[in-house]
C-alpha cells in the first residue's frame, strides 16, 4: 500500500477489513489456509505458499464485500465497500506477484495470476446467474442450481487448492485432484449455507438481524420447483411473498412445506454427494496422508449432519414416534 | 441433480423411483443416497426433527467483517 502510495484513509479502511478478517478463527481460519494446506500435502513447503493465502483471503473478502452489497445487507457505506473490494481484487493479484520473494519461477506465477483471473471472472458470471434466477418466477432446477454454485464458489475454492498444489510441483491428474477436491469444498459450502437458510436461520442470527428468506436460487426451493404440482409450488410461492413481507409464521410454514416435500433429505443427499466427490478427487491427488486427513477433517467440519445421519442411522431410527 | 431430485421425492411418497432416473445418477449420487438410507425411509417430519438438535452447519462461505443492517 505504502508503495503504491494509496490514499491513507482508503488504506487504513482496507486494513481494518483485513485485520477483522484475518481475526476470524476455527474453520474460518483453516479456509484461508486451504493453498498451505494442498501445498504440505503435495510435498511443498507451506510457508512458501503465505502470498497464496494471502491472495485467498483478499479475494474471499473482496467477494463478500460485493456480495454484502448486492444482497443490501449492508446499512451504510456501500460505495466506500465497493470502492474497497476494487483495491482488494488488485491486492489479491499482488500477493500472487509476492511469489517471487519464493523463489517461484516467473511463469508459473504468471499461471498463477492468470488461473486467480479466470477464477475471479467465472465466480462473477455465477453471481449473475443468481442474482438474474432471484428475479426470474421459474427460478433454478437443481442442475441449474448447481451449475451456479460452481462457477459462484466453487471456482474460487477450485483456484485455492490448486494453487498451493501447483507451487508445490504437483501436475496432471494429481493436480486436478487438488483442483476438484476444491471445487467440491466451495459447492459443499453452498449447501450448508443453503440448508441454514431455510432449517437453521438462526445461524446468522449473530450477522444479521433479519431472517434470510429462501429465494429462487435456494437448492431447497430450486428442489421445490422441479418435484412439486401446481397447487403445492403456489402455496409455496405465496407464503414465501408473506415471509418477505414480515410474516414470521408464515416463513416457518414455507419451511414446514419445504420439509414436507422432502427438500430437507433431497439438500442432504446432494450434499452428501458432493462430499464424495471432494473425497474420490483427493484420493485422486494422492498426497502426504498426514494433510490429506486435516483436509478431510476440514471437509467433514462443513455438515456435520452429513455424519450424523450417515453414521449413525440408528439415531433416525430411534426417533420414530 | 434433477434426477436425484425426483428421486427423492418419489421415495418421501412412498414410491418407486424410475429406472430412467436411477440410470443417470452420477456413481456419487447413488453412493450418497445409499448413505442416507435410513434417512429416506423415514418421514420428512422425523428427519426434520433429528436434524433440528443438530443444529445449524458451518458458515465458514466468507469472511464476514462489514457492519450489517441493524434492526430499527
Amino acid at each position: 500500500m505504502t508503495e503504491c502510495r494509496v490514499e491513507p484513509a482508503y488504506g487504513a479502511f482496507v486494513l481494518s477489513l483485513l485485520e477483522r478478517a484475518a481475526a476470524e478463527g476455527g474453520g474460518q481460519r483453516t479456509i484461508t489456509l486451504l493453498p498451505a494446506l494442498t501445498c504440505a500435502c503435495h510435498g511443498g513447503d507451506p510457508g512458501r505458499a503465505v502470498p497464496l493465502c494471502a491472495a485467498w483471503l483478499l479475494v474471499r473478502l473482496a467477494a463478500k464485500l460485493l456480495d454484502d452489497v448486492e444482497d443490501g445487507d449492508l446499512d451504510r457505506d456501500q460505495p466506500l465497500h465497493v470502492n474497497a473490494s476494487t483495491g482488494l481484487l488488485e491486492l489479491a493479484h499482488l500477493s500472487v506477484g509476492a511469489l517471487d520473494h519464493e523463489a517461484v519461477p516467473q511463469p508459473r506465477i504468471a499461471l498463477i495470476g492468470a488461473k486467480l483471473s479466470r477464477a475471479v471472472l467465472r465466480s462473477a458470471g455465477g453471481q449473475h446467474r443468481d442474482l438474474s434466477a432471484a428475479t426470474e418466477a421459474a427460478g433454478l432446477d437443481p442442475d441449474g442450481w448447481l451449475a451456479m454454485a460452481a462457477a459462484k464458489s466453487g471456482a474460487l475454492f477450485a483456484w485455492a487448492a490448486w494453487a498451493g498444489a501447483e507451487m508445490a510441483g504437483a501436475r496432471g491428474a494429481r493436480l486436478e485432484g487438488y483442483r476438484r477436491f476444491g471445487e467440491c469444498l466451495g459447492v459443499l459450502l453452498q449447501v450448508a449455507d443453503d440448508y441454514n437458510d431455510v432449517w437453521a436461520p438462526e445461524a446468522e442470527a449473530h450477522l444479521r438481524p433479519d431472517v434470510p428468506i429462501p429465494s429462487a436460487p435456494n437448492l431447497a426451493m430450486a428442489y421445490a420447483r422441479l418435484v412439486a404440482d401446481d397447487v403445492s409450488r403456489r402455496r409455496l410461492d405465496e407464503g414465501l411473498q408473506r415471509a418477505r413481507g414480515g410474516d414470521r409464521d408464515a416463513l416457518t410454514a414455507a419451511a414446514e412445506a419445504l420439509t414436507d416435500l422432502g427438500a430437507q433429505t433431497f439438500v442432504l443427499a446432494a450434499g452428501q454427494a458432493q462430499h464424495h466427490h471432494a473425497v474420490e478427487a483427493l484420493s485422486d491427488a494422492g498426497g502426504r496422508p498426514e494433510f490429506e486427513r486435516q483436509l478431510l477433517a476440514l471437509l467433514d467440519g462443513v455438515m456435520p449432519a452429513l455424519q450424523i445421519v450417515a453414521d449413525a442411522p440408528t439415531a433416525l431410527k430411534d426417533s420414530a414416534v | 441433480m434433477n434426477a436425484l431430485a425426483r428421486i427423492v421425492r418419489n421415495l418421501t411418497l412412498g414410491r418407486e423411483p424410475s429406472q430412467a432416473d436411477l440410470g443417470i445418477l452420477s456413481p456419487q449420487e447413488s453412493a450418497a443416497l445409499q448413505k442416507l438410507q435410513a434417512c429416506v425411509a423415514r418421514s420428512p417430519r422425523d428427519v426434520a426433527g433429528v436434524l433440528a438438535a443438530i443444529g445449524p452447519q458451518e458458515i465458514w462461505l466468507s469472511p464476514t467483517p462489514a457492519p450489517k443492517q441493524t434492526a430499527c
